[in-house]
């Protein structure tokens, strides 16, 4: 489940609460400039932002480019540090640990890239790239690494000889199952998965989300899935949030929202889902324009320059995100 | 990655066997061990001599780098002539048949062109073992010019390897020997490249200046790798206050003419009154100018490597994997050291590799212009060309005094072959 952090999670997963709490994580990436490199500005890539992911779901974090989902999925794994907020895993704020206490929950946190091309040394062999954290955590040496590399090769969908190749002999589809072995090598409970799908074929696309979702089952994983396609996120998530230029729009689960977005940002972008019928004909929402600037967003509500149903009240305070049905979050005035 | 990969790709949850399955039934036809099928710890030596498709043994970057490179034929060959003027250098005392110095006082050999060797018998007209004759000066009485005269009545065969224990010689400082590859017997000479104005032969002291102008480009671009590696590597992996100043310094060293540079340096740690000077005694030996001219080489040339190094190490900072190793715990100089330098590597060496024969171009400036290694004991291959602007010399009537520009030649662009050959065998894009 995902909901506000002052409320409660009903459903399965309540033994110990949430697993992970993010409380209004900002991160702002500053611009220098001049010869002394001063401040000019920041780009405000991530603006209080909170949410929960429950024990075991999938939680969707969805947005065009720009609008902050990676900033947050690589702050909660302390890849950037963020400017401000709180991420809160399995009770401890992990945004206030010193190295080494960062080094046992990077045990119980992983991330699989989007680009399966950047994401793999070329330099290393298969096998060292899977097991490398086995050695950093000292979990297995020699045979016994060996065997565990096979073993996760296997899970992924590759066979275990393939742990002597080098990462330049695979396809993406093939590459993307290898960094998913690799953030599987540690045994995490929680997986960011920052778009792992995007660059991949339509063809693969389906294949690397269906592996997801298998491991997931199997694991016991709770996974935070990033993609700016909605379609995508459908299929796996329990809970869904909308993220427009580093605020969240929207919270709802998966199928609530998909049945019954509430504001204007999540209709135009499920509107833009293509249907696998063309005998469907729906109209279409185009936003006009493009997303502003980060570094300058609009006062008020961030999209009340491209919303179709904008007022003149939305610019004059932030709205709060409010619960209209349990568990569905909406940050609109209007609606 | 052709398409035949994607059809590898099992679906998501395939069993084991499925996903072993192209590995035994794809080529078995071809083979009869299939029967045979061993445990899946084994199957790595299996597949090696099974089929066409997945059998092929996977290659480390080193090998197809080393494949790639040896297609290059420029690069080889300058590889090659390269590694011959390494070993001549090395082995210039065995080759040289005078010593660096050597030279008679009376009768002096000032200015000798090249001698003749003479491979026939002038009697017979056949050939026979070669000879050279005795020569005498002489000037012509009307022009002064010097003439030189064979005189015929005695032949002085070639002989090989001689002894001659007036001119022991070290091999890599470790090796003593008297042992030449050929020479002749008293008077003659034999001169194979011609002699200077004090009478020296310019073959071997092209052979020995190899040793100072070859080495002294590789020495300076270590000097300039580490100095650029050090500034260069904080400026990258601190950013900020560090990156801006060392960054500014590398500016104005850029700013300033490089030749100019290097002759003020050269020519302000040789003043005597320098307390770095005085440090080293008023009379530098010829190993003092050596190490001189190799540091202020690499004094001049470090802001380049260290803006290179410097950005290579900011942008793979930013790469994904370097991500992926800080998300699985990975220390700082693991980072470092297992992921971000690697990735530099193959720029670092390429680059290295392209600026030796601007060094060895930089020495044979400042050897010409009189500022590096001293001609007392040493030469390089600028010193040598120096000969050629003595005072009271027409260089058309001693052309072999040119000689030595020739190894120059040679040298820079062998180098900047390799270079070449390097960069595009480490470059994917250039892949055959």
């Amino acid at each position: 489940m995902s909901n506000q952090p002052s409320k409660d999670g009903n459903g399965a997963a309540t033994q110990t609460g949430p697993l992970l709490e993010v409380k209004n994580l900002r991160k702002y990436f500053p611009i220098r400039g001049g010869i002394f490199s001063r401040v000019v500005a920041n780009v405000k890539a991530v603006e209080d932002v909170s949410f929960n992911v429950q024990r075991g779901e999938v939680v969707g974090l969805v947005g065009e480019s720009g609008s902050g989902k990676t900033t947050v999925g690589r702050s909660i794994l302390r890849l950037i540090e963020p400017t401000a907020g709180e991420v809160i895993f399995d009770g401890v704020d992990v945004t206030k640990l010193s190295k080494a206490h960062m080094r046992e929950y990077r045990k119980r946190m992983q991330i699989i890239f989007q680009d399966p091309f950047a994401s793999l040394n070329p330099r290393m062999s298969v096998g060292d790239i899977i097991g490398e954290a086995m050695t950093i955590h000292n979990l297995a040496r020699g045979k016994e690494r060996e065997q565990r590399v096979a073993q996760l090769l296997e899970r992924v969908g590759l066979a275990p000889s393939h742990m002597r190749r080098y990462p330049h002999e695979f396809s993406g589809g093939q590459r993307q199952r290898i960094g998913i072995a690799r953030a599987l090598a540690v045994n995490p409970q929680f997986i960011v998965a920052d778009e792992p799908v995007s660059a991949l074929d339509v063809s693969i696309q389906a294949q690397v989300v269906n592996l997801l979702q298998d491991l997931k089952e199997e694991l016991g994983l709770t996974l935070l899935f990033i993609a700016h396609d909605l379609g995508v996120v459908e299929y796996i998530s329990d809970h869904v949030i909308v993220m427009y230029l580093g605020r969240i729009m929207e919270i709802a689960p998966s199928k609530d929202l998909y049945a019954n977005p509430i504001h204007p940002y999540t209709e135009a972008l499920l509107s833009a889902v293509p249907i696998p019928d063309p005998t469907v004909k729906r109209d279409r929402i185009i936003l006009q324009g493009d997303i502003p600037s980060p570094i300058n967003p609009p006062s008020g509500c961030v999209f009340r320059t491209r919303c179709p149903i904008a007022t003149k009240e939305c610019a004059d305070a932030v709205p709060p995100l409010v619960e209209v049905t349990p568990g569905h979050f909406k940050a609109c005035i209007n609606r | 990655m052709t398409d035949r990969d994607d059809l590898r790709n099992k679906p998501p949850g395939a069993s084991e066997s499925a996903a072993d399955a192209p590995i035994t039934t794809g080529p078995a036809t071809a083979t009869p061990q299939t029967p045979l099928e061993p445990a899946p710890a084994d199957s790595v030596k299996f597949e090696r001599g099974a089929g066409p498709i997945l059998t092929q043994e996977s290659k480390s970057q080193g090998r197809i780098v080393w494949e790639q490179f040896r297609r290059h034929k420029a690069a080889l060959v300058g590889g090659w002539i390269l590694v011959f003027m390494y070993v001549s250098a090395i082995f210039a005392g065995f080759l040289a048949p005078y010593g660096l110095n050597e030279y008679r006082r009376s009768p002096a050999a000032a200015f000798r062109p090249p001698t003749q060797i003479h491979w026939t018998d002038p009697d017979t007209g056949r050939l026979t073992r070669p000879f050279v004759y005795d020569v005498v000066e002489t000037r012509d009485p009307v022009t002064r010019q010097r003439v030189y005269e064979e005189t015929t009545d005695v032949r002085y065969p070639i002989k090989f390897f001689v002894h001659r224990p007036s001119q022991s010689y070290k091999i890599l400082g470790l090796f003593t020997s008297d042992l030449h590859l050929f020479g002749v017997d008293d008077p003659a000479r034999v001169f194979l490249w011609g002699t200077n104005n004090l009478g020296k032969d310019l073959f071997s002291r092209v052979l020995f200046g190899g040793q100072v102008s070859l080495t002294i480009g590789i020495l300076a671009v270590w000097v300039a790798f580490f100095l650029g590696l050090l500034l260069g590597g904080l400026a990258g992996y601190y950013g900020g206050l560090v990156d801006d100043v060392i960054m500014r310094l590398v500016e104005v060293f850029a700013a300033i003419p490089g030749l100019f540079l290097l002759i003020v340096l050269a020519s302000l740690l040789r003043d005597p009154n320098n307390p770095l000077a005085k440090a080293f005694g008023l009379q530098m030996t010829s190993a003092q100018t050596f190490l001189l001219t190799v540091i202020v080489l690499g004094f001049v040339g470090w802001g380049g490597l260290a803006r290179v190094i410097r950005s290579l190490i900011l942008s793979a900072r930013e790469l994904d994997y370097a991500a992926a190793a800080k998300a699985l715990g990975a220390g700082e100089s693991r980072i470092l050291w297992r992921h971000l330098l690697p990735s530099t590597a193959s720029y670092v060496i390429v680059d290295l590799t392209l600026s030796i024969p601007g060094f060895i171009l930089a020495e044979t400036g400042l050897s010409f212009l009189g500022l590096g290694p001293s001609e007392v004991d040493t030469a390089s291959w600028g010193l040598l060309l120096r000969d050629a602007t003595a005072r009271g010399i027409s260089i058309q009537f001693v052309p072999w005094l040119l000689i030595p520009g020739i190894p120059i030649l040679f040298a820079v662009l062998c180098w900047n072959l390799l270079g070449d050959g390097l960069r595009d065998a480490f470059d994917p894009k250039k892949r055959r």
